[in-house]
């Protein structure tokens, strides 16, 4: 389990009503089950054995199996009573980039079945609505923009144009360079939805 | 070769076609001269319509010359009187009705000189038409989108007083919105319903200049459709808003004349 996704499961875990409770228990016990915890705190047993698998999969707790009673079942123990995450947004997000943005030149595709709408200033979008499906199956996504995302798509080449580079697009748009990462976030997402077309080098 | 599709629309006939009727109705229920009263009335309504609105809307002066042939061939079939007498109806003119004809037959016979020198022709269609000559066919790439061309080299008064010019000869209808103008290409007979239903900057062709020069271009579906075969979209809208800046220019140049003798260089009947 990488770390955000145990941060995101002990903040789960924390905004139970019951969690100060139950880890009370975990720590006063040298071992607790989920029916004996579920009686003391008159909680359905499913909610606590779901809460205590949880912490057994993100390290809080150890889980031990034990066959004393008819059913095996499993007894949980606190593993260490203080535990530090970290919590890098820069690991979160995928190192492998989608799309290799060197060399690559893209322009709108043909018969996209997206609708921008302009600004008010009229020289930018300010956002693309993009038709999936067809008929009564047709859904419409809405992709609101900020100004440079409008300003990029606003100088987008047309479908049968020559297409060009994401930088020479934004050099034309007046575009800073400190924005980049917001247009290659919509550039990934339009040249899923079929909005964009792309043409390696 | 023309590249737009000829144009077989009657929407210009209507008027016309309206009268016709309206006459022959009337006549047939209530008499040749109430018929013609009916048709004075009604053309005394075009002459406001077509004559006078079209000239507050574009400041050609010219349109006052349609508007008082209207006006006096309106008065003129209001005030003449049908010699009932005898097997043949003869039209009767009296002083009134004479001094109107006078003034129809004037103002007609310069109506008709204007008529034939295209003075009072929207000229939408030779300029879409100009656009395309170097554009090359190709497979439908319409989008709905505008297209950032090119910046001209204007300041906000020569700006606006091109944008005044262009209105004035009905090459384009011009608006000015915050800090921009927009021309519209406007097609002869299609007049009409856009200006008085309103121009639409999503369904009609239009150019953009920004007081900063910047030229943005819009071709719509239907102007796209109205050329014989698909061509290139994205050269067509970059020629029309080069052809646009080339006006520009030899405006401030005061070559004026040179955008009439481009515009006069593609053949098209006062009609379309």
């Amino acid at each position: 389990m990488k770390d955000f996704e145990k941060i995101a499961a002990l903040g789960s875990l924390l905004s139970k009503k019951y969690a100060i409770s139950l880890f009370r228990l975990l720590h006063d016990y040298r071992s607790i089950s989920a029916s004996e915890a579920s009686s003391r705190l008159d909680l359905h047993i499913q909610t606590t054995q779901e809460f205590l698998e949880t912490t057994s999969l993100i390290g809080i707790t150890e889980r031990e199996e034990v066959f004393e009673r008819k059913r095996p079942y499993f007894r949980y123990s606190i593993k260490t009573p203080t535990m530090t995450y970290k919590f890098d947004l820069n690991e979160l997000i995928e190192k492998e980039e989608k799309y290799d943005k060197k060399g690559i030149r893209i322009r709108e595709k043909k018969n996209a079945k997206s609708h921008f709408t302009t600004a008010r200033s009229g020289d930018f979008f300010s956002s693309v609505s993009i038709i999936s499906g067809s008929g009564r199956e047709s859904e419409q996504r809405k992709i609101n923009l900020t100004q440079s995302q409008g300003l990029f798509l606003f100088h987008l080449p047309f479908p049968d144009a020559l297409p060009d580079s994401i930088e020479r697009i934004m050099e034309k748009a007046s575009i800073g360079t400190e924005y980049r990462s917001e247009i290659d976030n919509l550039v990934n997402e339009l040249i899923d939805m079929g909005v964009i077309e792309r043409i390696d080098h | 070769m023309k590249k737009l599709k000829p144009d077989y629309s009657i929407v210009g006939l209507v008027p016309a076609i309206v009268s016709f009727l309206a006459l022959a109705l009337i006549s047939v229920l209530y008499g040749i001269e109430y018929g013609l009263k009916a048709l004075g009335g009604i053309i005394f309504i075009y002459a406001f319509l077509f004559g006078m609105w079209f000239y507050i809307k574009t400041g050609n002066s010219n349109f006052l010359v349609s508007f008082f042939y209207l006006l006096s061939f309106g008065f003129f079939l209001f005030f003449v009187e049908i010699d009932l007498a005898g097997r043949n109806e003869r039209l009767h003119p009296d002083t009134t009705a004479k001094f109107f004809m006078v003034l129809m037959y004037f103002f007609g016979l310069w109506l008709f000189y204007l008529l034939f020198n295209k003075k009072l022709k929207w000229r939408g269609r030779e300029v879409m038409e100009l656009a395309a000559q170097e554009v090359v066919d190709g497979e439908n790439s319409f989008t709905e989108r505008p297209k950032p061309v090119s910046i001209v080299d204007i300041n906000r008064i020569e700006l606006l007083e091109f944008a005044g010019f262009l209105k004035k000869s009905l090459i384009f209808y011009t608006q000015i919105k915050n800090e921009e103008v927009y021309l519209f290409p406007i097609k002869q007979g299609r007049e009409y319903s856009l200006l008085y239903s309103g121009l639409d900057l999503v369904k009609d062709t239009w150019i953009r200049i920004d007081f900063e020069g910047r030229v943005t271009v819009k071709v719509s579906q239907k102007d796209y459709l109205d050329y014989k075969y698909n061509l290139s979209f994205d050269q067509l809208t970059e020629s029309l808003g080069n052809l646009v800046i080339d006006f520009a220019r030899m405006f401030k140049k005061g070559e004026e004349v040179r955008i009439f003798d481009r515009i006069n260089m593609v053949k098209i009947g006062y009609f379309s």
